[in-house]
């Protein structure tokens, strides 16, 4: 039977998904400081646009920004929702009044937006992901909400 | 999800509203739920801040329920835009 099969490939495309990656929850939601990282291509409206033709870099969003400071470059979905209210792709009025609310402790200091979507995918994977789980890691963020695909 | 994997990989945990939940799940997202929305609208209807609260919170909620990489929570929230 092993002779018959060996030189049989499939026709069909199967896609290969990745290893499970898991870290466990050691705290109340009311205890954790949350950040946001998004792949729309959110960034302060001062801040250097994204290239739409493709960028691997990021962008920092403090969590004390005014919602209306922030604005979307990203080539690869339809604006037109997120320039009416950035908050249906980065909600960061509604996580601060969660937290004030007392739901969750607080923002993070510092959130991501990049231009997800595609592009060099090897250069998200090997270093603007570790740069930003990097970051995150050092203003003590105890879990991220993203926003993405 | 490249972006979710290396943050939960660091130790922190992370949770993906998203509009493909398949593709998010075929790319190895450890937690995912996805309300009815179109991408670009992901955490809810622009300006409608009753939705994006409930889509937000009940994110936070199970970020610490899911037990399993790879789960899917549809979240009972629709908005279909217009276009």
């Amino acid at each position: 039977m092993d002779s018959i099969i060996k030189n049989l490939q499939s026709e069909v495309y199967v896609p290969i998904t990745p290893d499970p990656i898991w870290t466990p929850i050691t705290k109340e939601l009311s205890e954790m400081t949350i950040a946001l990282v998004t792949c729309a291509g959110v960034h302060l409206k001062s801040d250097k646009r994204f290239n739409l033709a493709g960028d691997t870099g990021f962008r920092k969003v403090p969590g004390d920004v005014e919602s209306d400071d922030l604005m979307v470059s990203h080539g690869g979905y339809d604006n037109s929702d997120v320039n009416k209210d950035i908050n249906c792709m980065f909600p960061i009025d509604r996580i601060r009044e969660l937290a004030k609310e007392g739901f969750i402790k607080s923002i993070a200091p510092i959130n991501f937006g990049v231009m997800g979507g595609g592009g060099d995918i090897e250069a998200f994977t090997n270093e603007t992901g570790p740069k930003i789980a990097k970051l995150l890691g050092e203003e003590k963020v105890d879990a991220v909400i993203l926003t993405a695909g | 999800m490249i972006l979710q994997r290396a943050i939960e990989d660091s130790g922190i945990p992370t949770v993906l509203i998203a509009a493909l939940p398949p593709v998010a799940r075929q790319n190895g997202s450890p937690r995912i739920v996805s309300p009815k929305v179109p991408m670009g609208a992901n955490a809810g209807e622009p300006n409608n801040i009753e939705m994006q609260t409930n889509i937000v919170r009940d994110t936070l909620e199970q970020l610490i329920k899911i037990e399993t990489p790879g789960t899917i929570v549809p979240l009972p929230y629709e908005y279909e835009a217009k276009v």
